[in-house]
């Protein structure tokens, strides 16, 4: 099995396709995903103010000196404090000593605040109604609950599933802390492990539907299938080698992007919650490492998944070109397309798309339920379930249709 | 050493295109002639497993066609012989013959002769995209005996060989069939004359002449177009 996958992997790494297609990718990826964190210049009335790395670097070094800190009325008050320091109507207060020195550390706390949905986009409105209203501290976490309901009230969950809901965020610890984790910010966002898996699906897309379709179009389809393994071993061992050259591409997307990731941001931050990070209401105590973790474990299953899908669809349909146009084309349409929770189990299904539950804060954090042999398992819990079966229901229909292939007409 | 095909036929849409086909065959070279679209493809074909008839059975010492065990026997050059561009010449034979499950070790000896034998040693290393014509035919060749098939079947063998070529691989052929079953489809009557045991004529799906070269009084070309008029012999 070892040489008939080894020669089924060279037969798709000597395609020119396999190659064009690695390399203008890998270089897509290398900068949307990797560099591109430190990739740019600000300038601040046409004035060069510094590059994004520089400013990554600075905010790096405030984050890390706030990290551990909880984010409470104590540390907004310290916070209100000192963006009243600045005269926000200047219109180059950036450049002020007073900016730099008094509120440019809390730039990254910001973007959490963003994140938690109280920091509009006037600071000093905020900081105007703290001096005014109730206690913003509260006010912080009073909106987490509301936005919480209306998840809720969106999905159209049950009593139970909310009670689980209920039960899984009492576990999440406020107030939250707040560590700096931009890296993780953005290897979960959109320059992250999302458009890894669109780019791997498009390598996919290019690559791998020829693995079965050449072999009738090169009329080696009779020579293989008269061949003592030529039927059975040799299509596990097809379905092998394809899986294992996006498996290692797939690895190598994911290592070069964590490095580019620490080039720009800094490893800190594994610990964080992902409700700071990325999606505030989320009722599930989970930090942003555990969930790049989860992530990337889902990306190289998704990827197997699609490879296998691509494969066996391009073997089904007898034609690679349509299989590339379903795949690439499905991928846009998943995107593009949103199914309302109305349409309730095609609407779920939807969010398992792997390009859908990539997108942390909406498939990932999908809250509707399976119920699984008794027990209530989230999106980003079943699907690694969903996979599998749909790898093994591909893998049986697919032996069916290749062994079965009738060599006529020629 | 038994080869029973049993009433086969194939169908397609509206034709027929092999009719109850009824032959056991023993070890020896069959001769398959006829015209293009008598069946003799379709036929081959389904010797090989890689179409199944519509009617009746093939079995090999009662080994059914679509078995694993059969095609561990058998060795098949189509007519039409597909490749790996990219692949030299030796990995090509390589990979089948991992695909026709000999070891590693043992598929090297064997990948060694066969390249001898067909004399292709020399461009063993290159790209088969480089290969004459002639030489990819040689090629389909070795493939086809990497497993000492107990039953080779081979269809159009000596198409874009030189005539020094043709004879040794006649000589080849005649050396195997003492021990094996070997069918064997050309256009070329002069090989089947010299070298086949048994002549099987095809036309119209059907099988219309089973017999000895001693059977056919005089030259088998000239009985071949007698039995099939003006029809082409292919």
């Amino acid at each position: 099995m070892g040489t008939l996958v080894s020669y089924e992997v060279k037969k798709i790494l000597k395609k020119k396709s396999t190659l064009v297609a690695f390399i203008i990718l890998f270089a897509l990826h290398f900068v949307a995903v990797c560099i591109s964190g430190s990739l740019g210049t600000t300038y601040v009335d046409g004035e060069f103010y510094e590059t994004h790395y520089e400013r990554n670097k600075i905010d790096r070094a405030n984050g890390i000196a706030l990290s551990g800190r909880m984010i409470d009325e104590e540390l907004l008050t310290e916070m209100s404090e000192a963006y009243q320091k600045v005269d926000w109507s200047t219109p180059d207060y950036m450049w002020t000593d007073t900016y730099k020195e008094e509120v440019r550390k809390y730039s990254d706390l910001e973007t959490r605040f963003k994140v938690m949905g109280l920091w509009g986009n006037a600071l000093s409105e905020v900081i105007a109604e703290k001096m005014v209203n109730q206690s913003t501290t509260e006010k912080v976490y009073t909106i987490r609950k509301e936005v919480q309901q209306q998840a809720f009230d969106g999905y159209m969950l049950s009593e139970q599933d909310i009670a689980y809901w209920q039960e899984q965020d009492a576990e999440i610890e406020v107030p939250f802390t707040y560590e700096y984790a931009s890296g993780f910010d953005s290897m979960l966002g959109g320059q992250g492990i999302y458009m890894m898996c669109m780019l791997l699906t498009f390598f996919i897309a290019i690559s791998m539907v020829s693995v079965f379709a050449e072999e009738h179009n090169r009329k080696t389809d009779q020579l293989l299938l008269c061949a003592r393994y030529g039927k059975d071993k040799l299509y596990i061992a097809k379905l092998v080698a394809g899986s294992l050259v996006v498996f290692t591409i797939n690895m190598l997307f994911v290592i070069t992007a964590v490095i580019g990731k620490i080039f720009s941001y800094g490893p800190e931050g594994f610990h964080a919650a992902l409700q700071l990070i990325i999606v505030y209401w989320y009722p599930y105590a989970l930090s942003v490492g555990e969930t790049t973790l989860i992530a990337i474990g889902l990306l190289f299953l998704a990827s197997v998944m699609v490879t296998i899908f691509t494969m066996l669809l391009a073997e089904v349909i007898k034609n690679s070109v349509g299989a590339m146009a379903i795949v690439t084309g499905g991928l846009f349409v998943a995107r593009l397309v949103s199914i309302p929770p109305s349409l309730g189990i095609l609407s779920q299904l939807w969010s398992y798309l792997p390009i859908n539950i990539l997108k942390i804060d909406e498939g990932f954090t999908d809250l509707r339920l399976v119920h699984f042999f008794g027990t209530k398992l989230t999106t980003w819990q079943f699907a690694p379930i969903l996979y599998l079966i749909l790898i093994g229901v591909m893998v049986w229909g697919g032996s069916k249709v290749y062994k079965n292939y009738q060599v006529s007409g020629r | 050493m038994e080869l029973v095909i049993d009433r086969v036929s194939k169908q397609y849409k509206n034709k027929i295109a092999v009719d109850r086909i009824d032959l056991t065959l023993k070890k020896g070279i069959y001769g398959l002639l006829g015209a293009n679209g008598a069946g003799k493809t379709t036929l081959m074909r389904m010797l090989c497993g890689i179409l199944t008839p519509t009617s009746g059975t093939i079995t090999y010492n009662g080994i059914d066609v679509s078995e694993e065990e059969y095609r561990a026997i058998l060795g098949y050059l189509p007519q039409d012989f597909g490749y790996y561009p990219d692949f030299s010449g030796r990995d090509f034979l390589l990979y089948m013959a991992a695909l026709k499950g000999l070891s590693k070790e043992s598929a090297k000896k064997r990948v060694n002769e066969l390249l001898e034998l067909v004399s292709l040693t020399d461009v063993a290393k290159k790209k088969i995209k480089t290969y004459s014509g002639g030489m990819k035919q040689r090629l389909g060749i070795a493939q086809a005996l990497l497993n000492n098939p107990q039953i080779l079947i081979l269809d159009e063998p000596t198409a874009g060989l030189d005539p020094k070529e043709r004879v040794r691989f006649r000589n080849l052929i005649a050396d195997i069939g003492k021990d094996n079953i070997v069918i064997l489809s050309t256009h070329i009557v002069s090989d089947i004359d010299r070298i086949a045991d048994r002549i099987l004529m095809m036309n119209n799906g059907k099988l219309v002449f089973d017999g000895t070269r001693e059977e056919i009084s005089g030259d088998l070309e000239e009985f071949y177009l007698s039995e099939f008029g003006e029809g082409e012999v292919d």
